[in-house]
């Protein structure tokens, strides 16, 4: 499976990034070259989740006003800084759907719908798509995060763990189980 | 109820962006609190000290 490639980095890169948060601790104004290079990736993970383009404008707005303030607590674990802002990104679309300033969708496009339904029962056809439409709302919430996150947007299980807090096989276990789940949600339609 | 959309056209990266605001962010940042610097403080401390010896001396 392909991952997301941003989330793969040279050390080069690594430290370069490790420099520029250095100097935005000092001063706020040496993160612009993080904001550029992030921005379009945080914008596309919130319009991925949330039914209008504008909230999905101001909610990455505030993911960086939120990584600047906290700028200072920041600390470097040997990954880039892509998985701080994603989990930044995380707290603050929960904040709009709790606060029910946004509504949460998820995207998904038509080969990813094959690939799922041909994983469960080897036969695509129109009704088996209605079908997993229809069984992926059943999951819960941090379920349904997962199955996204792996099989929609073909994250890592390492960087889906940086961005949920949880371990690299905590993470594997636990979406091979989200996964058992919607096959059985998709079994039991009619 | 949770939405799905199944091949939502995506935007450009250009119109994307288009949108991006550095200036923006910074000026939502919330301001320092002058109070919580130690230049203030050294500032305040220093000043105090010199208006002190000033009125000692003054008063001699």
């Amino acid at each position: 499976m392909k991952t997301n490639a941003m989330y793969y980095q040279s050390s080069f890169l690594l430290a370069e990034e490790l420099q520029i948060i250095e100097k935005a601790k000092l001063n706020p104004a040496h993160f612009a070259p993080l904001y550029k290079k992030y921005h379009e990736a945080i914008f596309r993970y919130v319009i991925k989740r949330v039914d209008e383009e504008e909230a999905a404008y101001d909610i990455t707005s505030c993911v960086f006003i939120k990584a600047l303030t906290n700028i200072q607590r920041y600390e470097f674990r040997g990954v880039p800084f892509s998985s701080w802002l994603f989990r930044i990104a995380k707290s603050e679309l929960y904040q709009s759907f709790r606060d029910n300033k946004t509504k949460r969708t998820v995207n998904i496009d038509s080969i990813q719908i094959a690939q799922l339904v041909e994983d469960f029962t080897e036969v695509y056809s129109e009704e088996n798509k209605a079908k997993l439409l229809k069984a992926l709302p059943l999951l819960k919430e941090n379920q349904l995060q997962l199955i996204e996150m792996r099989f929609f947007e073909k994250r890592s299980f390492r960087e889906m763990g940086e961005i949920i807090g949880l371990t690299e096989n905590n993470t594997k276990v636990k979406t091979f189980r989200a996964l058992v789940k919607l096959k059985d949600i998709f079994n039991k339609l009619k | 109820m949770i939405k799905i959309y199944v091949d939502r056209p995506s935007l450009s990266s250009e119109e994307i962006n288009s949108r991006r605001d550095f200036n923006h962010i910074l000026n939502q940042l919330p301001k320092k609190k002058v109070w919580l610097s130690p230049w203030f403080y050294g500032a305040v401390g220093l000043s105090s000290v010199f208006i002190a010896a000033t009125l000692i001396l003054l008063m001699k």
